[in-house]
């Protein structure tokens, strides 16, 4: 059997490449985003604000890598499924970016001083962190098992979230600082999801169902 | 992408279970048309076909699939019988028309090909005006009064949709026509005797993209009177214009399945590997 279209399986690979590295980065980030509400000087969260728009441009290039595979070589099956998740992830991915900033723009406000809370956004990092990590090791084994699990233990952070957000701190007069806990739990949340997004996107490519209706079967 | 190949496999056990709950589906609504029973076919020692099993519904479009000299042709050919031209053609098992076996029932090649209309690769107009193409076939079957044939003529290039493009111009020679026109034209004079079934080999293939599309909206049209039965290269025609596809490779079907499976999650990898051109 002869093979052919090895050139648009090296633009396939270095499509998915490129969303990997655009993981890579988010990951790199995410591990810094509580950090940056600790610190004293604010310059850290201005940078994290600034740097966003790096995310932002990578996940565009995915789009137009994208979009210029399926129209020049008008794909289907496995690899339609796969450069259409590679847009939706790459959607997630900078949607994680937005996340982090928006934790550093909480910092540009307010410095959070109450310990036990700021333990608690580490949580959620940390588990966000494993979560990312995880769906690589996920993607690149095509372990679906392990997708199965990523997607379970978003259950974990919003625990969390619903355990900050429900604590006396919120019993506090000073509603500005409340609010801001509440967004800051919100987008380390959030970020919880899209992780979570991104494992049933992988999901599909694997089985060519969405994520329900694969379990359902 | 090798990771993904065997997960695949894995999964197939549930898509095999719902490609039963949709033939079973499909089945409820629409009568059979043709249906193969371990068909096998040889050319001399060549055995072009093997084992094919297939059935195709009516109102619906199918599509044949495969790599150049799989047997999609030689298949759709056996549906007409147009194979036994060939002189060292033997044929084994049954195909059935409509419940009777086209090569035992005693329905003989000219009723066959009446009710199974053919039209080919490359537009074969006859050197004739375009009235009397489409005219052609009532005339064998003997229809002569001028009225009636108008009537068949006018219906006929209007159910191929080029009527309002000839009608000034019934009189002319078909060769004056586009390549397009020539193959609608061809379409009309298979429609003129009122077939059931309309094989199609690559029709399209010669034709530019405009006719080509209106070749394939042509076909959304007749399916509603018509079973369809397309040949075709061309997988994105067979994704837009087919309701169901089979893959023919190397004589045999490697899979048959609604279109939208088999270019979306096919259950075996070769399909996979021929829908995605990576081999062919």
């Amino acid at each position: 059997m002869t093979v052919y279209r090895e050139k648009f399986q090296e633009e396939l690979d270095a499509l998915i490449g490129e969303c990997i590295k655009l993981g890579e980065e988010c990951h790199k980030r995410l591990a810094g985003t509580v950090e940056v509400l600790l610190a004293d000087d604010i310059e850290d969260a201005r940078k994290v604000v600034r740097n966003d728009a790096e995310i932002n441009k990578m996940e565009a290039d995915v789009n137009a890598h994208a979009i210029n595979l399926i129209t020049t070589q008008q794909p289907v099956a496995t690899d339609l499924r796969t450069i259409i998740s590679c847009i939706k992830i790459a959607d997630n991915l900078e949607r994680i970016g937005d996340n982090i900033s928006n934790v550093a723009e909480v910092r540009k406000r307010i410095k959070i001083t109450n310990e036990r809370t700021l333990l608690r956004f580490k949580t959620m990092e940390r588990l966000a962190s494993l979560m990312l990590e995880d769906v690589y090791t996920a993607f690149k084994k095509s372990d679906l098992d392990l997708l199965d699990e990523i997607i379970l233990r978003d259950q974990d952070i919003d625990a969390v979230f619903v355990q900050i957000t429900t604590s006396d701190i919120f019993e506090e007069s000073d509603a500005f600082l409340t609010g801001q806990i509440q967004l800051t739990a919100k987008y380390l949340e959030r970020i919880g999801d899209h992780i979570k997004s991104i494992a049933e996107h992988i999901y599909y490519i694997h089985t060519g169902d969405p994520y329900e209706k694969y379990k359902s079967e | 992408m090798a990771e993904l190949n065997s997960v695949k496999t894995k999964v197939n056990i549930g898509t095999q279970a719902a490609d039963a709950k949709r033939q079973t589906i499909i089945q409820e609504d629409k009568e059979i048309v043709f249906q193969s029973n371990n068909f096998n076919l040889w050319y001399g020692d060549n055995h072009a076909l093997q084992d094919i099993n297939l059935t195709f519904h009516e109102n619906d479009i199918n599509a044949i699939i495969g790599p150049s000299g799989c047997g999609k042709s030689t298949f759709v050919k056996s549906l007409n019988r147009m194979t036994e031209l060939v002189p060292i053609v033997r044929t084994e098992g049954d195909i059935q028309f409509r419940g009777d076996d086209i090569f035992t029932s005693g329905m003989s090649v000219e009723e066959l090909r009446t009710r199974v209309g053919m039209v080919f690769q490359k537009p074969n107009p006859f050197p004739k005006s375009i009235y009397d193409n489409v005219a052609y076939g009532p005339r064998v079957h003997g229809i002569k009064k001028k009225s009636v044939l108008d009537e068949v003529v006018e219906k006929s290039l209007r159910s191929a949709s080029i009527w309002d493009e000839v009608k000034d111009r019934l009189n002319d020679n078909a060769y004056g026509l586009s390549g397009g026109q020539q193959q609608r034209i061809c379409i009309a004079r298979a429609l003129a005797v009122e077939p059931e079934v309309i094989l199609m080999d690559e029709p399209t293939s010669a034709l530019d993209p405009i006719s080509t599309t209106k070749i394939e909206d042509l076909m959304q049209e007749l399916k509603k009177d018509y079973s369809i039965i397309i040949v075709t290269h061309n997988m994105q025609q067979a994704a837009r214009v087919s309701g169901r596809t089979s893959f023919f490779y190397q004589g045999y079907v490697v899979e048959s399945d609604d279109t939208n499976v088999i270019f979306e999650n096919p259950s075996d990898k070769r399909t996979e590997d021929y829908v995605s051109g990576r081999f062919g």
